[in-house]
């Protein structure tokens, strides 16, 4: 018997809906649940995804896609590529698989979630397909990164990351349990598929690739590759139901939606691709800057589809270009001299030859970030490696759980730039709130008791609930000694300061 | 006298921090604390000449020398600004 073509039946199959016999449509999809905007079924059953897709035709391309990436990924196992990497490369390998694995794995979740309890017939289908895809990319990405355990321990923490109290982990958790996992399904498929992954999904999975490509880390940039296509697919999720808003009214919810949802995305990627891209990849492989690829993707490209679907651009956008040339370079010198609070390797990647590519992607860079470096270089120079490494803990935002930082330098006008950090705090109920930026503040002022209640790892500090004591906060936060981060290069990468002594070494 | 907690940036540094004071600590203690744990560690050292000044985050003017953190009214985790005078 022929089968049908996918044309014949996919529009009649995609708009079936149920019809409850045994219990009310409230019963069955709980507006909190299911839609909280009060749009008409009839209305979501017009959902028309752009990239259709059948069962069949998935599971045969996901089968492909799988085989190309576990073939490369055998094929180059002997080469024994991890090994020869230099330190660079593995804190960059760290960065990615430690806390990515699991996220993506309880994004499954997520989308489930929209599978079960989106009214629309066409977003369930698509939402299953979400589902498989989320599994598919914890496996991968947790196979991939256990191949590396037994060169190295760093990657246990693939799996181990998402259960612990560590700061990033908090910091990560609080974003995607915000944005994914508790919200109803239309809220979190327009955050999550729209805002995070049409938004910057590219940033860490093509961007990213093409430096692994560049650097040689083939199977890297391969299941990297082989997981976007997939993002690619189901980031359409989101598009449909922001015009089924708009077109019933509720442009201003869909609106902050995707304001809030890209902010605190924003805030992960920036510390995550940012020192990626721009400290930890090899200088001789770096493609673009964090600067250069945001610019094309998500400045050029995402805004171009935010306004074609007849939305405006997040009211903090001028506040968001200023961000991208700023927020990741302090963050990653907290990275570094908080190196005990990480689990891996960090390194500083400012050498000399490191420090004139950040000056020229990013001007000013020396005079301001380089001023706190050179304050560091100079004592490990000098062997005061005690002061290398801050006494005083770093405020934390009560938003996005990184450091509140701002441009640093010396707190006069350089190069148009200035020493000024901010720290944009509110009272609220008797309790002093801190934020890294008027963005920051203003998710919490929306929903303040949606967030009153999170405390970020330095209130905890304050009120006792980590453990007293030297190993207290460590342990607090699942590291044992052996897990705490030291420098990558074990202070070398300062030879480059000292011509003299590093000749003397050869 | 009691322990109180301060969100603290020192000028030239790429962030805040959080530190720990005695409410008696006058103004001209806390910056000297601040610089302690900050300049030589993330910001260049102050010449012996640098007078340095605390004021609430966002003032222009500083705090008086001998003005202690209890007098000044802080509450926990207030934001503060320790910088050069001149």
């Amino acid at each position: 018997m022929a089968l049908l073509e996918m044309h014949e039946w996919y529009d009649l199959t995609r708009a079936t809906n149920w019809t409850p016999a045994y219990v009310d449509e409230e019963a069955l999809f709980p507006p909190a649940l299911s839609d909280p905007f009060g749009i008409a079924v009839e209305q979501w059953e017009t959902f028309d995804e752009p990239y259709k897709v059948s069962y069949r035709d998935y599971v045969e391309t996901q089968r492909d896609k799988d085989i190309g990436a576990y073939s490369v990924k055998s094929a180059l196992a002997r080469a024994d590529f991890f090994k020869k990497a230099s330190p660079h490369w593995k804190a960059l390998l760290a960065l990615h698989f430690s806390p990515i694995g699991f996220a993506e794995f309880h994004s499954a979740s997520a989308f489930a979630r929209m599978t079960r309890f989106s009214r629309a017939p066409g977003m369930r289908n698509m939402a299953t397909f979400g589902t498989l895809d989320e599994m598919r990319h914890g496996q991968i990405q947790m196979y991939f990164a256990y191949e590396f355990i037994k060169h190295d321990r760093v990657f246990d923490w693939a799996h181990k990351s998402s259960k612990t109290e560590n700061w990033i982990i908090i910091s990560l958790r609080h974003a995607l349990d915000d944005i994914e996992h508790t919200r109803d399904a239309i809220s979190a498929a327009i955050m999550t598929n729209f805002a995070f992954e049409q938004g910057f999904t590219n940033l860490q999975f093509i961007g990213l690739s093409a430096d692994a490509a560049k650097a040689g880390d083939h199977t890297f940039a391969t299941m990297l590759q082989s997981i976007q296509t997939d993002e690619a697919r189901h980031a359409q999720i989101g598009t449909p139901l922001i015009s089924i808003m708009i077109e019933n009214g509720r442009k201003a919810e869909a609106q902050r939606l995707v304001d809030v949802g890209f902010w605190r995305i924003w805030k992960q990627f920036s510390a995550l691709s940012g020192i990626s891209m721009d400290y930890y990849t090899p200088l001789e492989f770096r493609e673009h800057s964090l600067k250069e690829f945001m610019h094309e993707w998500v400045v050029d490209q995402f805004a171009r589809n935010i306004k074609a679907l007849g939305l405006d651009l997040p009211w903090y956008w001028d506040y968001f270009l200023h961000d991208i040339e700023t927020f990741h370079h302090s963050q990653q010198i907290g990275v570094y001299i908080y190196r005990a609070t990480e689990w891996w390797r960090p390194i500083a990647c400012v050498s000399p030859a490191e420090r004139d590519w950040l000056e020229e992607k990013y001007p000013g860079w020396n005079d301001t970030y380089g001023k706190c470096w050179d304050v560091v270089i100079d004592n490990i120079r000098q062997g005061r490696f005690e002061r290398t490494v801050p006494e005083v803990p770093p405020l934390i935002c009560n938003m996005c759980g990184l450091e509140v930082t701002g441009v640093a330098g010396t707190g006069r006008q350089v190069n148009g730039r200035r020493w000024n950090a901010t720290d944009f705090h509110l009272d609220h109920e008797g309790r002093r709130y801190h934020f890294c930026s008027e963005p920051c503040k203003w998710v919490f002022e929306l929903e303040p008791a949606r967030y009153q209640g999170h405390r970020s790892i330095i209130d905890r500090v304050l009120d006792g609930t980590v453990p007293p004591g030297p190993d207290g906060f460590y342990e607090y936060m699942g590291q044992s000694f052996e897990e705490r981060g030291v420098c990558g290069y074990d202070y070398q990468w300062i030879d480059g300061y000292d011509p003299p002594r590093a000749a003397a070494a050869e | 006298m009691a322990e109180i907690p301060l969100a603290v940036l020192l000028e030239g540094d790429y962030g805040y921090k959080v530190q720990v004071f005695d409410t008696a600590d006058t103004m001209a203690q806390l910056a000297e604390k601040v610089a302690e744990q900050v300049a030589g560690v993330l910001v260049a050292p102050f010449p012996p000449e640098a007078v340095l000044k605390v004021r609430v985050q966002g003032a222009d003017d500083p705090l008086p020398d001998d003005l202690t953190i209890a007098g000044a009214g802080f509450v926990e985790m207030e934001s503060v600004e320790i910088y050069r005078a001149g």
